[in-house]
């Protein structure tokens, strides 16, 4: 069953066409890779995914449903590239608040909430208010967030951002334990020695158009991710 | 329509803005101004009216809190109402609430009904406070079921102008946005004051640019001068005019459609 579908997508700022006839599928249980350079359009698509910006032509589903209907981000787990809430609430009170977005209530939420903070390492920091955090604790407490609610569909923008390095090796396997739950993944990143590890296969966009999009293995072969994104979207003229 | 999450939304609204610090700020500023008006109310009571007549005084009491009590509200309204949708947006929070299966719609009552909430809270404090200090002052208790009636009128127009005051924080920056809201909400109080008395079909009577534009301000939007007027005839036991027959349908109706367009627009709007 494929999870993400989009068809001929098109979006347009003005006169810059931020996405250009894009096509793929993800299907479900695979970890799926958006990369590209910055402004390539990657940030764009993920909005496009969760209806927050509109698009021009081309139709995207999530899970079997249009991205206009709320309903298609029911089990949608979704980390921005800057996760951030309000300053004055504690990790544990953004955590309940995802949860409870996801419908979870009760010793249910406390329990999954624990679960989650524990997972990522912060639930020492439950107390801690958002304004006290340091970029990778409220990157962690973003990923924990994610982890609460039943959710499917894991939309990760640069989700590396702001770890150290303990943070992007315990991301790894987090991201390597949700796909042997048969959880689909899709991350945008900059960080392709971790999208490498992690994920199976992987689109490249280039100013808004899909460059290339496949197995990862098969499209690397025996190079590395760094060498062959270059080979595709790099300044070869200078 | 999901209400559950509208309702969480709705309590995000309230506990993002009771800790406002301008929001403090204000209710410390209303107290001592009320406090002030009492303390100088009593003075005169005891020391320079004691000659005259005390007739009335509550009432005119009454309305000097009511007046400063006005203001105070409308612009707490026009902060909140900003703020409650400027403050997602610059925190970069907007998006991952919309990424929730929430639409566009519940998002925007949460935040309306949650402002409102508050609003109408800090209102009512302000003028039991001022009643209180009113009751202390003359030694006659004046809290009636009127004036609770009068409140709840007054703050329909609070609800207005913190809808009008979210759409401008959506798409200008707060400085500009309380400025347009200002505008906008003085043009429609000038345009209801104006035609106040007449009925509407003598409105459109020798129509000059300025009027035809006070029309459509007075046709378009809710008259939020007349139900604050409403308000004020109960709070203070004054005779008003109010044509509940045609004012009730007519806010019924422009408010609703105030709300779709802002609805409309929101919709389009990319996070």
């Amino acid at each position: 069953m494929a999870v993400i579908e989009a068809q001929s997508v098109f979006k347009n700022y003005g006169v810059i066409q931020a996405l250009k006839d894009v096509s793929f599928t993800v299907e479900e249980g695979e970890c799926f890779g958006l990369l590209g350079k910055n402004g390539a359009g990657k940030t764009t698509f993920v909005k496009s995914l969760l209806n927050l910006v509109r698009l021009k032509e081309g139709s995207l589903k999530l899970l079997g449903k249009d991205v206009t209907d709320k309903t298609s981000r029911q089990q949608v787990a979704y980390l921005p590239e800057k996760f951030s809430f309000y300053p004055y609430y504690t990790l544990e009170g953004v955590c309940e608040f995802y949860g409870q977005m996801k419908g979870l209530a009760g010793s249910e939420l406390k329990q999954e909430v624990g679960q989650a903070m524990e997972r990522l390492g912060i639930s020492d920091l439950m107390s801690k208010k958002v304004k006290d955090c340091s970029k990778g604790q409220l990157q962690r407490t973003g990923l924990a967030a994610t982890l609460i609610g039943k959710n499917q569909l894991f939309i990760l923008d640069e989700p590396y951002s702001g770890l150290d390095p303990i943070g992007i090796k315990e991301l790894q396997v987090l991201l390597i334990e949700l796909k042997n739950k048969g959880k689909t993944l899709f991350i945008n990143s900059h960080g392709l020695d971790s999208v490498e590890k992690v994920c199976d296969t992987m689109a490249i966009i280039d100013k808004g158009e899909l460059v290339v999009k496949g197995k990862l293995k098969e499209l690397i072969g025996e190079s590395s991710l760094l060498d062959f994104f270059y080979a595709k979207v790099g300044n070869h003229e200078s | 329509m999901n209400l559950k999450l509208t309702y969480l939304v709705f309590k995000n609204t309230i506990q993002k803005e009771w800790r406002s610090k301008t929001l403090f700020f204000l209710l410390i500023i209303t107290v001592i101004m009320i406090s002030l008006a009492g303390v100088l109310l009593s003075y005169f009571k005891n020391n320079v009216l004691t000659e005259l007549p005390m007739e009335g005084l509550a009432e005119q009491s009454l309305g000097v809190f009511f007046w400063i009590i006005n203001i105070w509200s409308y612009l707490v309204a026009t902060f909140i109402g900003v703020s409650t949708v400027r403050s997602d947006q610059d925190g970069g929070v907007m998006a991952q609430m919309l990424s929730f299966p929430l639409s566009r719609w519940e998002y925007l009552l949460g935040r309306i009904t949650g402002a409102y909430t508050i609003v109408t809270g800090y209102y009512i404090l302000s003028l039991l406070i001022g009643i209180i200090g009113i009751s202390m002052a003359l030694g006659d208790f004046i809290l009636s079921f009127d004036i609770i009636f009068g409140m709840l009128i007054t703050s329909i127009s609070n609800l207005v102008v913190i809808t009008l005051a979210l759409f401008f924080g959506l798409y200008l920056g707060t400085i500009q946005a309380f400025i347009v809201n200002f505008l906008m909400t003085f043009f429609i109080a000038l345009s209801n004051g104006y035609f106040l008395e007449k009925e509407y079909f003598e409105t459109l009577k020798d129509l000059s640019v300025m009027k035809s534009i006070a029309v459509i301000f007075h046709g378009i939007f809710p008259h939020i001068s007349h139900w604050e007027n409403l308000g004020k005839s109960f709070i203070m036991g004054i005779e008003f005019k109010f044509n509940y027959a045609n004012e009730v349908p007519h806010f019924i109706a422009t408010y609703t459609l105030l709300i779709l367009i802002i609805v409309w627009v929101f919709k389009r709007k990319e996070v």
